[in-house]
């Protein structure tokens, strides 16, 4: 199996993959006078003196606020991403007044041609964009992770069984296969599982293909850290009183890695959403007039010229989510591997 | 070595296989393939014709001994072999030969796939490897400017912009290069392919300039960042602060010591994700109109062209597969301890 | 694009032409009517989006602009219609030497081929060549996305195509074209369209009084040279008999090709009336999107000052065309009309489909799909720009809706409805959100089923075949003649026992004897005005049934380069911009 960290795919679809350091080394004994810390609190120190990654943690947060709030808006009606205004549209098609009809009521004006609450579509848009795209990466780490820490601990077989597996799902073209893939896979979502058609069955293939086609980059990574784990000394102890693969994989092994997953699942989350408004361009997402991120930048972007609002506010928010999300992994894997450079 | 090359090899021809072997399930057990293909009018003496060419209603196991056999030998279409016999006398010019390794034959284009894809494929070709020059030599510098003004602006700058850069979907940037900086306000010429041969070397790279560049934008910004993330980790080594120990200059640490490193893994990927753009530049080409092998990946999904789809799957895997494997051998002449592995 | 996937004709019998000269109402524009700048040379290009032309075999083609392209540029037919603004022109001879000649009303007709004309290769075009190119209808495998149109008009069709010594001898099922067909099939053919020199005649069960009409519109009766013919591997190749040729041996379906002068043709067997054949070089250019067209047309910048689009102004770019455009842009009546097809097989109660008619706004759809650019709502599946033309009672109701009306029929029910539309664009997503806004303020419970632009077995197909059915759905439509018979008949009368879904036009499965029995009455009528009061009576008992819901007349909104001359959208290219006397100007 190649032991190369693994290649990209065009446009968004897989996540940047770098190698992460090894896991955090155990306390070392202090100089005589001075308390010793454990690696988290060390991590911890590290994590609050970067200044970059605090905004960024803050701006995450409120994201994460945000988009658990928006369904409630929206089941309660204080935000409505479906109503429309046709009398706030002029006879071009633009919003009545200056800056895409920026009014009390609309705060970041209205759509043009159809007049909908601009903020509103937003504002659930990344809602559903964010619950897929975390969705998908829940799927694709815990997978990922499973597989990671069984190839890393067993046998040679089983380890070459799933290095092999990670070869075979990795060559295979992944915009294209998500392309073709579409009507076979909504179908059958829709007829054998009987899932709801419409928006509930498009998500649910997004988020299923995303994860399918993420698991592969995470089990790389979670073996190679496996693989040095593996000598450690209380693995053996733990062996040596009778402990069965189940147990030592997951209670003891498993606790030990939530630094890589941690930092691999939010560097995964971003790339994600970046995805989600590749498949929106490419009619394979979710559909208006349910809105996402992606599938309100596929409209918005034809009115770079005429209404600027409308343009540059998903981009914007979009580029805010993606960029926000990679500085905090970014620097929730700076702190917790001691041996990068501060 | 030679032993590790050829068992590579044959892991490698072993996984085309299953891949091959995965996608014939996908798309014939899990759809009904006749009916796709037959695509919007689909009358009965349609459905039988495409069924007759295609062999559709033979068992999957038939259809895919057929296609390796294709793949090896060569085969002729229609697929049925009474009626082929039959027409062999009677029309002979209606029989379609496909040579080895035959991909297939798509009734809807009237055209075999290995030429379909030898059509469509210099395109794709020119505008990865146009890409790829520009985004491994300004990744890569701008990833070491980085790492070595860590902390200072110049690194916050070149990490913020691409930070930037790599959150802007594709389709996002390629609208953009199209529609404003070529259309509107005249920048650039209108992107269109140009050959070599029409019109020499020049109008070809001006013509792959604004495709290329969207892909290479992306690309670029990941890899600043992972060339900086390299850089950093192989200059926190050991061996460096003995370097430096020994009063070996900065710039020697950072270039014999420090980027040589880094160089070989990020080499390695990009070879990888080079080949991964052979398929893979589906929305780039499709918003500027490129005739290349991801235009035709999209056109033939709207079109329901299966064979053609299929034949791209197939050969965006292999290639990537045998990028995979020249890159394990190259790794294994370099490094003994992965032979062993 | 829809429009594009229902211009079709449905059985029609022209009504005698009643000579209206007016002039297509238009604005703007550069009408060819101007004298002396008409200038020979040049490249002129038509930008369009890919993957429209799904083949350029003849006996494949069915999409209107190809069929209107191809008759000016490559494949002349027997008769052709002629450049003109006219809103209801006669058709002229193109290969023939007259329209056609019948003795007994129109149950066989005669066409006699004028001399010297020849193939790109320089062979003749003989009365075999026509024969041939018809019989390639029959074969059902060489139809590529045509959905046999041949087959339509003469296979067991409207007129159906017979063998003058056994008229029972059925085609349609009996005879799979020249290449498979049977010896005696073949034999039977060749007496069903025989040829005598140079004269074809052939004979219908049916009497089809505007056949010379049909001959210019369909490909069906062009001529094919049997030694061209290599079966399914012709179906990107194009043998011209006219003005231009194609470079290269294949058209590309994603790229487009490249038409240049074809050294073969004569001019002096063709009329200006027809091909005018100005430029040197014409192209034919796919792009991905309607929106980067408009963009490049706007610009105006180097090849593109000479070129056009045949395809409207997409909506979110209307404000982009500002006054100074104005001698660039043209805006027409469109023969396209907007509406929505019920499911009268579930809804089957008249109040509550008139209860969604009186629900619907119009005025909403109209604004969401661009605005008076775009179109105007109006009351009929008729488009105003058709002779004869008269609206229905339906446009009498509020374009932005009647909500009161709607309850009051009602009458406090709750039907839950399922609205399909084609997913081909942000539009048409807003569209259904205003549907949907208006009709459930009257009380009905509105799901959404938007069908993927790309959806395998095809729009119709898709709604008819969904496990859950629908009940209304976005429709279109576009007369290819000018005639009420193209229109009316094909969307209100009752589709024949055991037709199925996605197949004929009456999508809507509506059913009403009395307008069954006014149609009947229509086309035995001999007097056209008669026919038309018919028809017309026939289409107000069906609306005011709830056979249809009414949206908008669709107008034409072009772009042009600035060095584009004679630009005119016309009958003969079915209101798509007439190739045959555009050029460029120095």
């Amino acid at each position: 199996m190649s032991t190369l960290p693994p290649g990209k795919l065009e446009a968004e679809v897989t996540a940047n993959q770098t190698t992460f350091g090894s896991p955090a080394s155990d306390g070392v004994a202090a100089v005589v006078g001075i308390a010793s810390r454990t690696p988290a609190q060390l991590a911890w120190k590290r994590f609050r003196s970067d200044r970059k990654t605090l905004v960024a943690a803050v701006i995450v947060a409120i994201y994460v606020v945000l988009a658990l709030l928006a369904p409630v808006l929206v089941a309660t009606g204080v935000i409505d991403p479906y109503l429309t205004h046709q009398n706030l549209i002029d006879s071009n098609g633009l919003p009545i007044g200056r800056f895409g009809g920026i009014s009390a009521a609309h705060p970041l004006g209205v759509e043009p041609g159809i007049g909908r609450d601009t903020l509103s579509r937003i504002w659930f848009g990344l809602s559903l964009s964010l619950f897929i795209s975390a969705s998908a990466a829940v799927f694709a780490v815990v997978v990922g992770v499973v597989l990671g820490i069984v190839a890393g601990m067993s046998r040679r077989w089983a380890d070459t069984l799933i290095g092999r597996l990670v070869d075979l799902v990795l060559c295979f073209p992944q915009t294209l296969m998500l392309l073709a893939l579409s009507g076979l896979v909504v179908t059958w979502l829709t007829g054998t599982l009987r899932i709801p058609g419409g928006t509930t069955a498009q998500a649910t293939y997004v988020i299923l293909v995303l994860g399918i086609f993420g698991w592969p980059s995470v089990t790389r990574i979670i073996r190679g850290q496996v693989l040095s784990l593996r000598e450690r000394e209380f693995i053996d102890a733990a062996r040596l009183i009778g402990a069965g693969n189940g147990r030592l994989y997951f209670k003891e092994v498993l606790p030990n890695l939530w630094a890589p997953i941690l930092v691999q699942f939010t560097l995964i989350l971003p790339a994600y959403v970046s995805a989600e408004a590749a498949l929106s361009y490419l009619g394979i997402s979710v559909k208006v007039p349910t809105p996402t991120l992606g599938n309100i930048l596929a409209s918005s972007i034809q009115y770079g010229s005429s209404d600027f609002l409308f343009f540059i506010a998903p981009a914007f928010l979009l580029v805010l989510v993606v960029v926000s999300f990679n500085l905090l992994g970014d620097g929730l894997r700076d702190a917790l591997d001691p041996r990068t450079q501060r | 070595m030679i032993a590790f090359a050829i068992r590579r090899i044959l892991v490698g021809i072993v996984l085309l296989l299953a891949m091959v072997l995965v996608v014939f399930v996908l798309f014939f057990a899990a759809g009904n393939p006749a009916r796709d293909v037959c695509g919007k009018y689909c009358t009965p003496e349609k459905l039988a014709n495409i069924t007759q060419v295609y062999g559709y209603d033979k068992p999957i196991t038939y259809q895919f001994g057929q296609f390796v056999q294709g793949l090896a030998v060569g085969r002729d279409y229609p697929v049925d072999d009474k009626y082929r016999e039959a027409l062999k006398k009677s029309n002979p010019s209606l029989v379609i030969h496909c040579d080895a390794p035959c991909l297939g034959y798509s009734l809807r284009s009237a055209i075999t796939v290995n030429d379909a894809i030898a059509k469509y494929a210099p395109v794709t070709i020119s505008i990865a490897i146009y890409a790829f020059i520009v985004w491994i030599v300004f990744g890569v510098l701008f990833g070491v400017i980085a790492a070595v003004f860590k902390g200072k602006w110049l690194d916050r700058v070149i990490v913020g912009v691409t930070l930037v850069v790599y959150a802007l979907p594709t389709f996002f940037v390629g609208t953009f290069l199209l529609q404003f900086i070529a259309i509107r306000w005249k920048l650039f010429p209108y992107p269109r392919y140009v050959t070599i041969a029409d019109g020499g070397v020049l109008n070809w790279v001006i013509g792959l300039t604004l495709p290329a560049m969207t892909l290479a934008l992306f690309y670029m910004a990941a890899y600043v960042r992972i060339t900086r993330a390299f850089v950093l980790e192989s200059l926190s080594e050991d061996y460096i602060r003995t370097a430096r120990a020994k009063g070996l200059t900065e710039r020697v640490v950072l270039f014999k010591h420090g980027l040589r490193a880094a160089l070989t893994p990020l080499l390695s990927m990009a070879g990888l994700d080079f080949a991964a753009l052979l398929a893979g530049a589906v929305i780039t080409e499709a918003v500027f109109s490129y005739q290349g092998l991801g235009l035709l990946a999209v056109t033939s999904n709207r079109n329901s062209d299966l064979p053609i789809l299929i034949g791209l799957v197939i050969v965006a895997g292999a290639a990537v597969l045998v990028a995979n494997i020249i890159v394990d051998i190259l790794y294994a002449l370099v490094d003994p301890r992965v032979r062993l592995s | 694009m829809m429009e594009k996937l229902l211009s079709r004709a449905g059985a029609v019998a022209l009504i005698g032409v009643v000579a209206v000269s007016l002039a297509a109402c238009s604005s703007g524009g550069d009408a060819s009517t101007k004298t002396s700048t008409v200038q020979k040379g040049g490249t002129l290009t038509s930008l369009d989006v890919t993957g429209e032309y799904a083949g350029t075999d003849p006996v494949g083609v069915y999409l209107g602009v190809e069929i209107a392209n191809f008759r000016r540029l490559v494949y002349r037919g027997l008769t052709a219609l002629p450049i003109t603004a006219e809103k209801n022109p006669k058709v002229v001879p193109d290969l023939a030497t007259d329209t056609g000649t019948t003795k007994d009303q129109g149950k066989t007709w005669s066409f006699t081929l004028k001399k010297g004309l020849k193939w790109q290769d320089g062979k003749t075009i003989t009365c075999a060549d026509l024969q041939y190119g018809l019989s390639r209808s029959y074969d059902a495998s060489l139809v590529a996305a045509g959905g046999g149109v041949g087959l339509t008009y003469f296979g067991d069709g409207s007129y159906n195509l017979i063998d003058p010594a056994d008229p029972s001898y059925s085609f349609a099922t009996k005879y799979t074209g020249p290449l498979t067909g049977t010896a005696e099939s073949q034999a039977r053919f060749e007496k069903a369209a025989s040829c005598s020199g140079d004269t074809i005649t052939y004979h219908f069960q049916n009497a089809w009084a505007d056949f010379p009409t049909a001959a210019a519109a369909l490909f069906s009766t062009d001529p094919y040279q049997k030694s061209f013919d290599k079966g399914t591997a012709n179906l990107f190749t194009i043998n011209s008999n006219g003005p231009y040729k194609l470079k290269g041996s294949t058209f590309d379906q994603n790229a487009g090709g490249t038409f240049e002068r074809n050294s073969a043709y004569s001019a002096s067997t063709d009329s200006t009336d027809v091909r005018k054949a100005l430029p040197d070089v014409v192209k034919l250019e796919f792009v991905d999107s309607p929106e980067t067209i408009t963009e490049r047309l706007i610009a105006d910048s180097g090849t593109d000052q000479a070129a056009y689009s045949p395809l409207n102004i997409p909506s979110n770019k209307y404000s982009q065309i500002t006054p100074d455009l104005s001698s660039r842009v043209m805006t027409s009546t469109s023969p396209y009309t907007r509406f929505l097809e019920i499911n009268s097989k579930t809804l089957t109660d008249p109040d509550v489909r008139n209860a969604l008619v009186a629900a619907t706004d119009k005025a909403g759809v109209v604004k969401a799909s661009g605005g008076a650019k775009w179109g105007t709502a109006n009351g009929t599946t008729v488009s105003s720009a058709i002779p004869g033309f008269q609206e229905t009672a339906l446009n009498k109701i509020k374009p932005s809706g009647d909500i009161s009306k709607a309850k009051k029929l009602l009458a406090g029910k709750t039907p839950e409805i399922r609205y399909a539309f084609p997913d081909t664009s942000p539009i048409a997503g807003q569209v259904a959100a205003v549907l949907q806004q208006g009709w459930e303020k009257a009380g009905f419970k509105v799901t959404l089923v938007p069908i993927a632009k790309d959806s395998k077995p095809g729009y119709y197909v898709q709604v008819g075949t969904d496990p859950k059915p629908i009940d209304v759905f976005f429709a279109g439509w576009a007369a290819d003649w000018p005639s009420l018979f193209a229109v009316i008949p094909p969307i209100v009368q009752s589709n024949p026992k055991g037709a199925t879904f996605g197949v004929g036009f009456n999508y809507g499965f509506y059913s009403n004897s009395k307008v069954d029995a006014l149609i009947k009455q229509a086309n035995n009528a001999t007097d056209p005005v008669k026919q038309q009061k018919l028809l017309n009576e026939a289409n107000e008992a069906a609306a005011v049934d709830g056979a249809y819901v009414p949206l908008a007349n669709q107008n034409n909104y072009f772009i042009y380069g600035s060095k584009v001359g004679g630009f005119l959208p016309d009958v003969a290219s079915s209101y798509y911009p007439d190739l045959g006397g555009m050029y460029v100007k120095k």
